[in-house]
């Protein structure tokens, strides 16, 4: 994968006319030497392992790390401090609105202030749609941040604790109908939910089980104050058999009995597999991780630290689509965006169906190749074409090269340099030169993954 | 769950999907091949593997070729009983008890069946139900069922690395930049292997591509489509990136040139999606199926029935703007307009005001159809283990009929099983 994307001007790789061809095309670059092309490949790693571990690179922050190298910026990554958070100001109409600018303003600052302190935040984006709720069916933005926070302190926590506290928020009762669910009459989501989408797979429970779990989950309810509370007078009051335990009673017994259950630990760990690497594990990799997990006692970070040590993961360059909210912080980085104009971007998620605080539905965002198809291509076309040919937009390069580094693309296509290099001899002078590359290396299609 | 259920996928399915999408023209096997059995309407055909690699690609019968379906997604689960109520039939009264609604509200079908009270302007027009639609071994969760009603895969099986109305505009589509169209929300029952289909936010989203000013934007034009070029050594993750450039690129110019809007839509997002959708079929560019998410949530777990009320009010009211804008533009009898939803809600009530995930409802059907109650509803005094109505008319039957009686395509050309088409729904050609 990683020799994929070597240099045009590599002689192991081209020969013939079209070698001819693209070294005429690509004149204006300097040759590379085989070491600055070993110096290339490290800068490609370095802007792989930001791209999936922050919301970055932003332009320089490649070139910074260069002299830590791959292992040592790797280094900094897991065992990077968790940056402070300070409460927004949620008081105005667009609540909403407040907390998704406040966490899209965030995704920014923690990435422009460290590119290797971004893991932390990376969970917290990973279980915001994971464990989903949504701000239109909670409706109440108190709750909504109170889950947020909940979901900070254990990003990188104990799973089984997670799911524990997650079972009882506020929020995520209102979300999945726990709120008000009596043992006379359960409801059935949250039970099916936590099962299907939070912790085991679909094939792993019964119908009987969906009946039971809700039952032992009943008695909840948020109280004035916003806060889950458990009322024993509105719960089921015998055991169930659930899981094929048969002395189920509480909240607590449904997720011990889930996060014992053999399908959890390979559940979870396919999730964070698929997150950071981009595909899902193969089976052996699966049952390792499924491994490491159950050995550290449902410990996150254990697992996350071991995947992201895997040669899997830094050979899986550009494995996937770039999710908007990526996109988004990264654009803005390279166009330097700030004010109204920055304001009016965060919002592009919208068009392209990432809402913060609220996931198209409970099984959060889908990392698929939707994210790239025509229509989304035309949505953030158009945003990154209009950002770049405005009179006060940033020109950083009149080179291929240089407006590529200046995005993070130190490992462009073929196809892509040479479409660029024939478009830069289409203009007229310098400064269109260099709108016109930016424009073009924030549409490429390696733009476009991650 | 919550709100739309239109963009999500089967973490079973999504390596294939992935596959699918990724490999975008080159899974031309997928589609190519023409059924081995013929049949006659009505009739089961005899169970067929669809799509012997290398066989002639499937044609639609002639005299088809300007007919166009409008799909609309209710997301999250439509409930049948309060949609279509069969207030007369046996075992109704002891089904329910909160959750009804009271048989002098309805707007009568049939001396048993009424229409829901809002659902107004479609029954003053004439509206279509297919009753007891559902498959024969339903799942609970929306995101198995969903898949498998993308798929047109009644069982799960996962046989599909394509949608079932992707599988149909292959059939009929042309070299269109946009046989399938889906709007507000993608769809992955549009998922094509040989045609091109399209999901469409922003109408304007294209002028960046078509934008006459030489200098900058005529050289960014060029690079952009040169961009859009795949080449051998794409991974079929950067090979999906660049169709996408491709087909944006394709489709923008059309998009410049679209006919006007129609004023007088109601302010639903059901609503804006049909003004579109009505634009883009009249525009004349090969676009056949279009697929809309209602926009609201059906999954009514609690307070079903302001929730529905809300629900068919808003279908009401769009639908019927939709038609009237295609009678203005002279397409109303070349327009069907039919709704899917992942499954029915349970047949009892959950004590809460709201409804628990089901199994079999009612799908409707309007525009070009003959009105009127089609199948069998679904008997109210034998469930299925878990309470739940069960199926009298498989999906395959219901898209077998569409693809077969609407569009002239072989129901087996695109569903695997054995389809029985519905007699009579549709004018013939």
């Amino acid at each position: 994968m990683k020799n994929e994307f070597m240099l045009p001007s590599s002689p192991i790789r081209h020969g013939g006319a079209m070698s001819s061809l693209i070294t005429r095309l690509l004149q204006r670059t300097a040759p590379v030497s085989l070491t600055e092309s070993t110096a290339v490949d490290e800068r490609a790693d370095l802007a792989h392992l930001l791209r999936r571990t922050s919301f970055g690179p932003f332009p320089f922050q490649v070139e910074s790390l260069v002299a830590n190298g791959y292992e040592g910026t790797l280094a900094a990554v897991v065992n990077a401090p968790t940056p402070p958070v300070d409460k927004p100001d949620l008081a105005g109409d667009d609540a909403h609105g407040a907390l998704r600018n406040w966490w899209m303003d965030r995704l920014i600052s923690v990435t422009a202030k460290d590119p290797t302190a971004g893991l932390h935040e990376r969970m917290v984006w990973l279980w915001h749609g994971h464990f989903t709720s949504g701000f239109d069916k909670v409706n109440e933005v108190d709750l909504m941040w109170n889950q947020h926070m909940l979901i900070r302190q254990h990003a990188l926590g104990n799973f089984r604790q997670f799911v524990k506290a997650i079972t009882k928020d506020a929020a995520m009762l209102r979300y999945l109908d726990g709120d008000g669910s009596s043992g006379e009459a359960p409801n059935e989501n949250y039970s099916r939910e936590v099962m299907e989408l939070f912790t085991l797979g679909q094939a792993h429970y019964s119908e009987a089980d969906v009946r039971a779990g809700a039952r032992a989950l009943s008695g909840w309810y948020v109280d004035q104050a916003g806060v889950g509370q458990f009322d024993v007078s509105n719960s089921y009051d015998m055991p169930v058999t659930f899981l094929g335990r048969n002395d189920v009673r509480t909240a607590d017994d449904v997720v011990d009995a889930i996060c014992d259950h053999d399908a959890c630990a390979p559940f979870i760990v396919g999730k964070l597999h698929a997150y950071f690497v981009g595909t899902a594990p193969s089976g052996i990799r699966r049952n390792e991780l499924a491994k490491i997990f159950r050995d550290n006692n449902l410990e996150i970070k254990p697992v996350v630290t071991a995947i992201l040590q895997h040669e899997s993961f830094r050979s899986s360059r550009y494995g996937r689509a770039r999710l908007p909210s990526e996109w988004i912080t990264a654009m803005s980085a390279a166009l330097s965006l700030s004010g109204e104009i920055l304001r009016d971007l965060r919002n592009v998620g919208d068009d392209l169906g990432q809402v913060l605080f609220e996931p198209p539905n409970v099984a959060g965002w889908p990392g698929t190749t939707k994210w790239v198809n025509a229509g989304n291509t035309m949505t953030k076309g158009s945003r990154a074409v209009n950002l770049c040919f405005r009179e006060e937009a940033m020109r950083p390069s009149t080179t291929v090269e240089g407006t590529l580094a200046h995005c993070g693309i130190y490992d462009a296509s073929e196809a892509t340099r040479v479409a660029m290099t024939e478009a830069a001899n289409r203009t007229g002078d310098d400064k269109e030169r260099s709108s016109v590359l930016l424009a073009l290396a924030l549409t490429s299609p390696e733009f476009s993954l991650a | 769950m919550n709100n739309n259920m239109n963009v999500q996928m089967n973490r079973r399915n999504f390596l294939q999907m992935m596959g699918a999408l990724g490999a975008g023209t080159a899974l031309g096997s997928c589609t190519n091949s023409s059924s081995q059995t013929k049949t006659t309407v009505g009739a089961p055909v005899a169970t067929t593997t669809l799509r012997a690699p290398g066989s002639s690609a499937p044609k639609p019968a002639t005299g088809f070729g300007n007919r166009s379906l409008v799909v609309i997604e209710m997301g999250g689960g439509n409930d049948g009983l309060t949609t279509v109520v069969p207030h007369g039939l046996a075992g109704f009264g002891a089904l329910r008890t909160s959750v009804v609604l009271k048989p002098e509200e309805l707007l009568s079908l049939d001396a048993n069946v009424g229409l829901h009270p809002n659902l107004k302007a479609l029954h003053a027009r004439g509206i279509a139900v297919v009753q007891g639609v559902g498959v024969a071994k339903p799942d609970g969760s929306h995101f198995d069922m969903s898949a498998r009603w993308w798929a047109g895969d009644p069982d799960g099986k996962g046989t599909y690395p394509t949608g079932i109305f992707g599988r149909i505009a292959d059939v009929i589509g042309d070299d269109s930049p946009a046989v399938a169209i889906a709007l507000n929300g993608v769809s992955q029952s549009i998922i094509t292997a040989r045609a091109t289909s399209i999901s469409l936010s922003d109408p304007n989203a294209g002028d960046f591509l078509t934008n006459n000013d030489k200098g900058q934007y005529d050289a960014f034009q060029a690079g952009f489509n040169g961009m859009a070029n795949g080449a051998r050594t794409d991974t079929p993750i950067m090979a999906a990136a660049r169709k996408g450039l491709l087909d944006a690129s394709h489709f923008a110019r059309h998009l410049g040139a679209l006919p006007d809007v129609t004023e007088g839509y109601p302010g639903h997002e059901l609503a804006q999606s049909l003004a579109m959708a009505a634009r883009l079929l009249s525009a004349n560019i090969g676009t056949r199926i279009i697929h809309v998410n209602h926009g609201q949530n059906f999954d009514t777990h609690e307070n079903h029935l302001d929730h529905h009320a809300n629900n068919m009010t808003a279908l009401d009211e769009s639908v019927d703007a939709f038609l009237r804008d295609l009678e203005a533009r002279g397409l109303a009898d070349k327009v069907l307009v039919m709704t899917t939803s992942e499954f029915g809600r349970r047949a009892t009530d959950n004590g809460s005001t709201g409804l628990d995930h089901g199994a079999a409802s009612v799908a409707l059907l309007m525009g070009a159809v003959k009105p009127g109650l089609y199948g069998q509803y679904s008997s109210l005094t034998k469930l299925d283990d878990n309470e739940n109505l069960m199926a009298t008319t498989n999906m395959i039957d219901y898209y077998g009929t569409v693809a077969q009686d609407w569009f002239g395509v072989h129901a087996t050309d695109v569903l695997e099983g054995s389809p029985t088409v519905i007699p009579g729904m549709f004018a013939a050609v």
